[in-house]
């Protein structure tokens, strides 16, 4: 069942500025955890705001649980929406204890069940304890857990969070994601999350929505825009990637750095002739190889020692070993890629080899 | 289904457009009149009067701008960056003056310097040197510009000192490392830097002095503002006050422009959110530091200390002749209108911010700032353009009742309350606005997406947490209304008198000693929301 459903939203701050939101579209279904990713002014935190009710947008419809909210000038006001939202600040009410907070949002209920349902929500929060407490006596996690607790009390149909994670320090951070994710997924409530962490995204969502200027670029699984993105910048968004510069032979495709076998024909242009395309790979998925098998070769330029592995920027210099295409050598000169390696061994200047995983052919874009 | 509404019109809309009608109908009301005809003695103003009611009012508005600004400045320069015995009582002693109504300042200077007064019998009786008359006479343009400048300095010391504090001490820091000493860093970094601000203070005075009547009326200083009056009292000619207020209106227009103009686009001082303050400098010699503590202190003397002594002598002669039932009775009536018009005040103001908080266009905070617009417009004007509208109102009720009963609403207190809100609602808006912005737009939205109403939001969540500003606002507006006087004069009903008018009255009527004790009181009041405001604000740092 659909929840939520987006028709060609778009916002304007002033009659001058650019657009906010440009034209957004999308819908999602009864249980699904979006993220809404994107850099500081790319919108996202608006679409939020029109969603909520707490904006108006200057065109397009939003329709909740199937029935129209918002369309021309008309719009249903905030308190009559059910939706809850998580503010990047918490907003607790500071001259309100945890209790007062959580119950606030409950209307039209008994003594006895108010009772019961903040107890309940709390619970599944971990907050029992605290409940005569006021906000300023807990901490950064369980003042970010009253929040949630307090949107999800009256059991709203859509759950919007705007940077929930954003004021918790790393450590805390990585805990509070999962916690968050469960207590959404347990209660089976749709949720919309704003957030410019795609760790936060990666963790928490089903799916994910890139924004940039407005716009939504691509949304899709979170293995889908990771390992398929519709564009250069959504790929680079979600770590080091390349897009590799080849000519579609025989057999496969003439790079730089050597041959990579592969689908023979070209995807794109119906000319098969000088076919060119660009292969995308992310920069872990390499396999580092020995002069035996087929490989392709490049050279070290420079390596950062990043903890866990080593970045390297390896740049094209043909080795003798490696296997090689057809002798066009019309490739832009000094092409780099970036990969990386569990070995942190390398030094500038060391020869590379290695064998691509994992890639996918792209059109160049021209 | 819930019902779907036109996203920007509510009930709050509706009231807001309401209140801002009431607040804006005097001003307008003044310049569409300017299009009618003037009245029988304009020809005879502006041949004989004008040309010296604009002289007088340009020269008091240069004199007493170059005065605030010496002594604000300076006074806000000492107390920011350097440290000296008394230094941080002076930070706030200094704006005691602003208790001080500046007619009233001008009745105590003229009793400090009589032949009877403090001054005149030191000189004869320890230096046996006679004066015939007053020692300074202080009653003409001079004396005003000095009255006017001890009394309004404190606009610019406060302003100023805001800025001197907020400047990021790494950019003076800066300069001093780079070789400058300390007058270049002030005359080179501090002082442009706080120059929107400097300016800002200077505006504000300006407008208190087109504002003022009962010291140019007292000293016998023609200002437009005494125009005015005597086009309405002396003559009864009501067109010719409404030209007059035109013209003034026009000039305050302009300086709020200029304001505006010069501040264009400057923001040098919020540049940086946390700017550490300036550590301030020990002077090395002892002596140093004492001429600072020397300094504020004469400069409180002369603001303060001795006009509130001479009110403390002249009630300590009097004060058997003066304080009676009666006196009780206008110590009541006049706290009663003021503490019922700065209620209003608040509560309208928190209306128009509200209803400014719940809409989603951006723009309704830039139309609903005009309501602040009165605090600019001389009381005169204001009484002037309130008094207009009620007198057509009036019209229409005798019409409708066919009956002539004549001024039911510009004869009552109504249309005082009236003119007191369209005058001080900047100093309610300003203190509601300022709590709203503390507490952040956030607890609202999310109350409201909690499902609370706007109503329920405004009674569980923004009241509650925005109350030190609404006590802030009543308080301020309160002080205010008490200490007016040309708006008071010119639409109190017949026999009515606030403390602010019956000071007047006595020390028009020879009765100078007599009226100290209606000041008295309009002072210790005006004393109040200055150190309860002090102690807020220095609870917030400490």
């Amino acid at each position: 069942m659909t929840i939520i459903e987006l028709n060609n939203i778009s916002k304007k701050y002033r009659a001058a500025d650019k657009y906010a939101v440009d034209g957004v579209s999308f819908s999602l279904e009864k249980g699904e955890i979006l993220a809404l990713v994107g850099e500081s002014g790319s919108g996202k935190t608006t679409l939020l705001r029109l969603i909520a009710g707490l904006e108006h947008p200057d065109g397009g419809e939003i329709r909740l649980n199937n029935e129209v909210i918002v369309s021309g000038r008309k719009s249903l006001p905030t308190n009559k929406r059910k939706t809850g939202m998580v503010f990047q600040d918490y907003a607790l009410f500071p001259h309100l204890t945890i209790y007062e907070n959580v119950a606030f949002g409950l209307k039209g209920l008994k003594k006895k069940e108010t009772e019961q349902r903040v107890y309940e929500t709390l619970e599944l929060t971990g907050l029992k304890e605290d409940v005569k407490k006021y906000p300023h006596q807990l901490s950064g996690g369980q003042q970010q857990r009253v929040a949630l607790a307090r949107a999800l009390a009256p059991r709203p149909a859509l759950l919007l969070m705007d940077e929930p994670f954003s004021n918790l320090d790393t450590i805390l951070r990585d805990q509070v994601r999962e916690e968050v994710r469960q207590i959404i997924k347990t209660m089976g409530i749709t949720a919309i999350l704003v957030t410019h962490d795609t760790k936060d995204a990666f963790s928490t969502a089903d799916k994910i929505a890139v924004m940039l200027n407005g716009k939504l670029l691509q949304i899709d699984t979170p293995d889908a825009l990771y390992n398929d993105p519709s564009s250069a910048y959504v790929a680079e968004l979600f770590g080091k990637s390349n897009n590799l510069e080849a000519t579609v032979e025989a057999g496969g495709f003439n790079t730089p750095f050597g041959f990579v076998s592969g689908p023979a024909d070209c995807p794109f242009a119906t000319d098969s002739e000088n076919c060119k395309v660009k292969l995308f790979f992310r920069a872990e998925e390499t396999d580092f190889c020995n002069a035996e098998e087929p490989h392709l070769c490049g050279m070290v330029e420079q390596c950062t020692y990043l903890g866990d592995h080593m970045q390297l920027k390896v740049r094209c210099n043909r080795c003798n070993t490696c296997e090689k295409g057809s002798e066009t050598e019309n490739f832009l000169e000094n092409q780099s890629i970036m990969l990386k390696s569990a070995v942190q061994t390398w030094k500038p200047g060391d020869t590379v080899r290695f064998r691509l995983k994992n890639f996918k052919v792209k059109e160049t874009e021209e | 289904m819930a019902k779907k509404t036109t996203y920007w019109w509510n009930k709050w809309t509706a009231g807001a457009i309401v209140i801002l009608l009431l607040v804006l109908t005097p001003i307008f009301t003044i310049l569409i009149k300017l299009f009618d005809s003037p009245g029988e003695h304009w020809g005879h103003i502006v041949t004989n009067l004008l040309p010296s009611y604009f002289s007088n009012s340009l020269i008091l508005l240069l004199g007493v701008g170059l005065g605030t600004f010496i002594l604000g400045v300076s006074m806000a320069w000492f107390v920011s960056v350097y440290e000296f015995p008394g230094r941080n009582y002076f930070e706030w002693l200094l704006i005691l003056p602003l208790a001080f109504p500046s007619y009233m300042m001008a009745y105590s200077y003229v009793g400090i310097l009589e032949y009877t007064g403090p001054v005149q019998a030191f000189f004869r009786n320890n230096l046996d040197v006679y004066f015939t008359g007053p020692i300074v006479d202080i009653m003409n343009m001079p004396g005003a510009i000095f009255i006017l400048s001890i009394s309004l300095f404190p606009y610019v010391y406060v302003i100023c000192r805001a800025s001197f504090m907020k400047q990021s001490s790494e950019l003076q820091e800066a300069a001093l490392i780079l070789g400058s000493n300390r007058l270049r860093v002030f005359t080179k970094i501090a002082l442009p830097m706080a120059r929107p601000a400097v300016a800002g203070g200077i505006a504000l005075v300006g407008m208190e002095v087109l504002n003022d009547y009962g010291t140019v009326k007292y000293f016998g200083v023609d200002t437009f503002t005494s125009g005015i009056f005597r086009a309405w009292f002396s003559f009864g000619d009501i067109n010719t006050a409404i030209h007059l207020s035109a013209i003034l209106t026009l000039i305050v227009l302009f300086l709020i422009w200029l304001e505006n103009f010069q501040r264009g686009s400057r923001n040098w001082t919020s540049q940086r959110s946390s700017a550490r303050p300036t550590l301030r400098i020990v002077p090395k010699h002892r002596s140093t530091q004492w001429l600072y503590t020397g300094l504020c202190a004469v400069v409180l003397m002369i603001s303060f200390i001795m006009p509130l002594s001479q009110l403390f002598y002249w009630v300590s002669m009097t004060w058997q002749n003066v304080i009676d039932s009666e006196f009780g009775i206008l110590i009541f009536r006049s706290f009663s209108l003021a503490i019922g018009s700065s209620v209003a005040i608040a509560m309208l103001s928190i209306f128009l911010l509200y209803a400014v908080r719940l809409s989603p266009l951006r723009w309704t905070r830039h139309i609903a700032r005009t309501a602040s617009m009165g605090y600019a417009i001389p009381g005169a004007v204001i009484a002037v353009g309130v008094m207009i509208p009620m007198m057509e109102l009036d019209r229409f009720i005798s019409w409708l009742s066919a009956d002539s009963i004549g001024m039911i609403l510009s004869g009552s207190l109504f249309i005082l309350v009236i003119a007191y809100i369209v005058r001080f609602m900047a100093v309610g808006y300003n203190a509601i606005d300022a709590g709203f912005q503390k507490t952040g737009a956030s607890v609202n939205e999310v109350a409201r997406s909690l499902g609370a109403s706007p109503i329920r939001t405004l009674w569980k969540i923004d009241l509650p947490l925005i109350r030190n500003s609404i006590a802030a606002a009543i308080l301020l507006a309160f002080v205010d209304i008490l200490k007016e006087l040309p708006l008071t004069l010119i639409l109190r009903p017949f026999n009515f008198n606030t403390l602010a008018t019956k000071a007047f009255d006595m020390a028009t009527n020879e009765m100078i000693a007599e009226s100290a004790n209606a000041s008295l009181v309009v002072v210790l009041t005006g004393i109040i929301p200055i150190i309860l405001l002090n102690s807020v604000i220095r609870g917030k740092y400490d």
